[in-house]
């Protein structure tokens, strides 16, 4: 017996899902300038133990690589409704969210304002998990 | 329904700089206060400083919950003249508190940075709330 997906006259993305994954991009883009140049503003002002400057750096290109990966999965899946590349981008954002605690508590040097940063981010890969997670089973409870 | 133009993103981010930057102020405010204050004070003058600083930003937060309530709703994300207003506060009340903080100036000045970038907003957002909810106006 084949299982098979009904098709409903309901639209079934999430508004508050896609409202948080556009903002996300956006939020993204300042928060990769900001952590860049504060960590080119710190190998200035402080001295870096030999190779964590190069760790910091390599970690931070791939959270944005990660990152561009979750929201082009995370957008496709919303639009078209299907419920894979959801649940991929929020396996990617486990890898974020980890990211972003190393950023927020064992980078080398931790300024107040990345702490606070880092916090935000933090509450938008929460809810965008939340949202997530609502929008799949949406998607999901119309198995036959 | 007009399409998503570049006003939205940029309000996004002029309101999120301005709120990490005033959370920043909320958590290293002594040097303000010590800027505001004669070069010998007393523990309780102090302790009135910074009450008046705390109290200032916790007002900000608190119009910022405000205008965030109103922009995440959607009841303000449309209009533009709202979001004009917003970007061109929100982005001058972010350079202004740089130099609030990096230069350390007495904390009389905040009032007016609050007057004129945090309260003209959110008391324009609740107008428009009150459009909205109140009078069943189009959000736009």
């Amino acid at each position: 017996m084949v299982l098979r997906k009904v098709k409903s006259a309901a639209v079934l993305s999430s508004i508050p899902l896609q409202m948080v994954f556009y903002f996300n991009v956006f939020y993204y883009s300042f928060y990769f300038l900001a952590t860049l140049l504060m960590i080119i503003y710190k190998s200035q002002v402080f001295s870096f133990p030999d190779g964590y400057l190069a760790v910091d750096l390599i970690l931070l290109i791939f959270m944005l690589i990660l990152e561009v990966i979750r929201l082009y999965f995370g957008f496709k899946g919303n639009l078209t409704e299907e419920e894979v590349p959801i649940v991929t981008s929020l396996v990617l954002t486990i890898g974020n969210v980890m990211l972003s605690l190393y950023y927020l508590l064992w980078q080398t040097y931790v300024l107040k304002a990345d702490v606070i940063i880092n916090a935000l981010l933090l509450v938008t890969y929460g809810l965008e998990g939340i949202l997530a997670i609502i929008a799949v089973s949406a998607l999901t409870r119309l198995y036959t | 329904m007009p399409i998503p133009s570049s006003l939205i993103p940029s309000r996004f981010l002029t309101l999120m700089a301005h709120l990490v930057i005033v959370i920043d102020i909320f958590w290293s405010r002594e040097n303000n206060v010590l800027a505001s204050l004669p070069p010998t004070y007393t523990s309780l003058q102090y302790q009135n400083r910074d009450t008046e600083l705390i109290v200032a930003l916790s007002v900000t937060l608190g119009m910022f919950l405000i205008e965030l309530l109103g922009f995440f709703s959607g009841v303000s994300m449309f209009n533009s003249t709202q979001s004009l207003i917003s970007i061109g506060t929100h982005a001058s009340a972010s350079v202004t508190l740089l130099f609030f903080l990096f230069e350390q100036w007495p904390c009389s000045t905040y009032w007016w940075i609050f007057a004129f970038c945090s309260a003209l907003p959110a008391c324009i957002e609740i107008i428009l709330m009150i459009g909205v909810f109140g009078l069943k106006k189009k959000p736009l």
